[in-house]
């Protein structure tokens, strides 16, 4: 009780010695968990190798029945939101509100691009009979329409690949989702101007997370979309 | 104040220098080099532009020392994990496509 309460501003908790303190256990905390989410899509990118090495041509045939053009759209919508992101950390480091607003709406915008694609990729994966326990299928729609004896089957452990697919890239999509619902409430929040320059260890810490997300995906686009060749 | 605030070019720069990755991994996934070239070709862009954005987007470059051990702990159980299960699998004296020697026969395979 030594300290006075012009020593101390209100948004120090109370259990830190000063804000430093409080913002440096913040980040500390967010890269705790973001270490545990390294080891949770490690354990699927293992499991991928293990597969990826047993069955290599089934694999790369997966790889590349996807659709390119998406994973690459989606890839550069994510790292322009990831670029924004950082902006808006960067606006609310300036005190500048308008700033923080319209530069994590533009985040949450391509983060909800990238949502669509990827639906907009799954409905096409339904249509070309990609998915596993639904409507698999080694003779997908394109060969079924030629004649007999010119049609290439899919190789059936494409069916593997695919499983891989749907549960990495749907993990990742939660995440996004999750993602999205911080910055909504973040939003709601800077737009009451919750957040000052000295003050917006939430932006910093959400900011944290967006791009960790970003570097899932940099990783899922080369092992799943680009190994077409390997 | 603890935090400093970094100019804007930086982080546009870093967002070119992404980008252009992006084209040149996606240029060369087009040429067969070999399964094993492709692969860490591939992989390896991915590792650069990802460590791009933990230094710069996430602000590693200006954490203190103490924060780096964070992923660096996440990091060095992952490549325990992909170290240990690959040196088994990938050394098993095995023919290609059949079911390893002691592991379970699995039921679609039978």
């Amino acid at each position: 009780m030594t300290r006075t309460a012009h020593e101390r501003p209100a948004y120090v908790a109370q259990q830190f010695e000063d804000f430093e303190q409080q913002t440096h256990s913040a980040t500390l905390g967010m890269w705790t968990f973001l270490s545990t989410e390294i080891l949770f899509f490690g354990v699927l990118f293992v499991s991928y190798m293990v597969c990826r090495t047993r069955w290599p041509d089934a694999f790369r045939q997966g790889s590349r029945d996807l659709i390119l053009w998406i994973g690459v759209v989606n890839t550069a919508v994510l790292l322009t939101s990831s670029l924004f992101m950082a902006l808006a950390v960067r606006a609310a480091g300036l005190g500048n509100q308008r700033g923080l607003i319209t530069f994590l709406s533009l985040t949450l915008l391509f983060g909800l691009m990238f949502l669509g694609f990827k639906g907009y990729e799954y409905s096409l994966d339904v249509r070309e009979q990609l998915v596993p326990n639904y409507n698999f299928s080694t003779l997908s729609p394109a060969e079924a329409a030629k004649p007999p004896a010119r049609r290439q089957l899919r190789p059936a452990k494409e069916c593997l690949f695919m499983v891989f697919y749907f549960i990495m890239t749907g993990f990742h999509a939660l995440h996004m989702l999750a993602g999205v619902g911080v910055l909504t409430v973040l939003l709601i929040m800077s737009a009451r101007g919750r957040f000052t320059a000295e003050c917006h260890n939430p932006i910093e810490i959400a900011g944290l997370y967006w791009h960790f997300v970003d570097v899932v995906w940099v990783f899922i686009l080369p092992a799943l979309y680009l190994l077409r060749n390997g | 104040m603890v935090r400093k605030v970094h100019p804007i070019g930086l982080y546009l720069i870093v967002y070119v220098v992404l980008l252009l990755l992006l084209v040149l991994t996606v240029w060369i996934s087009f040429f067969d080099l070999g399964r094993y070239a492709n692969n860490s070709i591939a992989m390896g862009i991915g590792c650069v532009k990802a460590f791009l954005i933990v230094l710069i987007f996430m602000h590693m470059k200006y954490e203190r020392w103490i924060t780096w051990y964070f992923p660096a702990a996440g990091v060095v159980w992952l490549c325990i994990m992909i170290g240990l299960t690959m040196t088994d699998y990938l050394t098993r004296n095995h023919p290609p496509q059949s079911s390893p020697k002691g592991e379970p026969v699995l039921l679609s395979e039978r």
